[in-house]
């Protein structure tokens, strides 16, 4: 219905929820707008903002990773650039990494 | 023994964490609960924060209250629910710059919001024989009791978590440290008991978390015998609730989407517990007739009907279409309504929480008109009290 002279923007992590998406949720939901929408007519967003005495910064920073994570999923399949997402650089854990 | 539910269908509670207020800014840090108390700052913060809980819930029209777990300290996603208890105990030491034993580490790293939680959880050995305790959970009760006459719930995390957040430095095997963490807490819970605490929460059995990994150094019936131990003569003097759920640092939880209670439920039903608590609204009660199947008679089923997962605040009719699925299975005088966990943890707003309460009860009363049952006085709903006019 929205014809092709404009961009679509969907939200595919919630405000409404503090359970932080997984980036295979995204990446699933991504595939989902792909089906009706061009590649270069989509992009990425939250339902609406994480403010308005919602969720804490924490909760809001890592549904952004996880949208992000989720969109390099279908970006990769695409052949599309990533570029780094510096809260996921495994040389920057506190904790060792394996058990 | 049931006490505060006696004879009673379709109450209300919730589980036990509540977000507090903003001023609230002072910690005890492993200082016994005494000792915060005889300080005139935090014995002031703490007390009044008792009176917000107090009054939240009295607005909301909650039938059980909770303490808000205000004894714990402000930490990332909720970690003061064990470390308040570990900062506690003889026999465990400082806590060191390592990962718990049991941290949730597969498939997940750098970018998730657990391994931020798994990053800030320092880990104590328990280096010696498990000695005197110091939970204070009498004096927990005894500060919040006397502003309401109705029923305090007042729990605690069991030794079955303890023990997979310390390290075992001393015993012989993880069942001898199940063990005398086990006597230890049930000191704790009796000394509460005797306070004239009418329910004492034991949160939670390791049962449902474990039976889903692969070679657990803890087999469902070492758990079984384990809780019952740490219960050990509790329910001649008070009621025992035990609550599970599936994890809630922050909120998140800890399994996939469709983990279900299923293979647990025999063993959970051979606990020495009056209640049992059952994280339901997260999954629209997909567990609720295997509950009601496999919990035998003498036991009450606290169901939760609104989620402490999400910020949308439930309406009333569903949360009646929730409780109507669970009568389907539970009859009305075992059935008692809470949320899915605690709403503190670094999750929600205070308002939120709040008007998930009111919420709860607003569709149990909605049950409760149907069944013929009384129905309890919502403040909060009162229309002379609105600030602005109802009609247009």
């Amino acid at each position: 219905m929205i014809s092709k002279d404009k961009k679509v923007a969907v939200g595919v992590i919630s405000h409404r929820t503090l359970q932080v998406e997984r980036p295979e949720d995204v990446a699933a939901l991504i595939r989902r707008c792909l089906k009706v929408i061009e590649p270069e007519r989509l992009i990425l967003t939250s339902d609406c903002g994480f403010g308005r005495k919602s969720m804490s910064r924490m909760h809001a920073f890592y549904k952004m990773v996880s949208m992000v994570r989720g969109t390099y999923i279908v970006r990769r399949k695409m052949g599309l650039e990533e570029v780094p997402i510096p809260a996921t650089d495994p040389a920057l854990s506190m904790v060792p990494l394996a058990r | 023994m049931f006490t505060a539910t006696k004879g009673k269908a379709l109450l209300t509670t919730t589980t036990g964490a509540l977000p507090r207020p903003s001023w609230y800014t002072e910690n005890l840090r492993g200082a016994p609960l005494s000792t915060g108390f005889a300080h005139r700052s935090y014995r002031e913060q703490h007390f009044d924060c008792l009176s917000c809980h107090v009054a939240s819930q009295h607005r909301a029209g909650i039938d059980i209250m909770v303490d808000g777990d205000t004894r714990l300290d402000d930490d990332v996603a909720g970690r003061a629910w064990v470390s308040y208890v570990y900062e506690r105990i003889a026999g465990v030491g400082a806590p060191r710059v390592q990962v718990q034993p049991s941290a949730a580490m597969r498939d997940r790293g750098p970018g998730d919001f657990i391994w931020e939680v798994i990053e800030t959880r320092m880990t104590p050995h328990v280096e010696r024989a498990i000695g005197e305790t110091s939970l204070q959970l009498d004096r927990a009760w005894k500060a919040i009791a006397p502003m309401t006459d109705r029923p305090v719930k007042i729990g605690s995390a069991s030794a079955q978590v303890l023990v997979h957040m310390i390290a075992n430095s001393h015993y012989r095997d993880q069942i001898a440290f199940l063990d005398a963490l086990s006597d230890a807490f049930n000191r704790e819970y009796h000394a509460l008991a005797d306070a004239g605490a009418p329910i004492v929460q034991v949160e939670e059995p390791g049962i449902h978390q474990n039976i889903h990994v692969p070679n657990a150094p803890i087999s469902p019936a070492q758990y079984v015998a384990a809780f019952n131990r740490e219960v050990k003569g509790l329910r001649a003097k008070t009621e025992v609730w035990c609550h599970t759920c599936w994890g809630s640092p922050g909120a998140q939880k800890m399994y996939a989407a469709d983990v279900s209670y299923e293979k647990a439920l025999p063993w959970l039903d051979q606990l020495d517990a009056d209640v049992l608590t059952f994280e339901a609204a997260t999954n629209g009660g997909k567990d609720i007739p295997l509950i009601g199947k496999a919990i035998g008679k003498d036991k009450k089923i606290a169901i939760g009907v609104i989620s402490h997962r999400t910020l949308q605040v439930e309406r009333p009719e569903e949360v009646a279409a929730m409780i109507r699925l669970c009568l389907q299975s539970i009859e009305p005088e075992r059935l008692i309504l809470t949320s899915d966990c605690g709403f503190g943890r670094q999750s929600m707003s205070r308002m939120h929480a709040f008007y998930k309460m009111v919420s709860l009860v607003r569709g149990t009363n909605m049950v409760r008109r149907e069944l013929g049952l009384p129905e309890a006085p919502i403040p909060a709903t009162d229309a002379n009290l609105s600030m602005v006019p109802l009609a247009r």
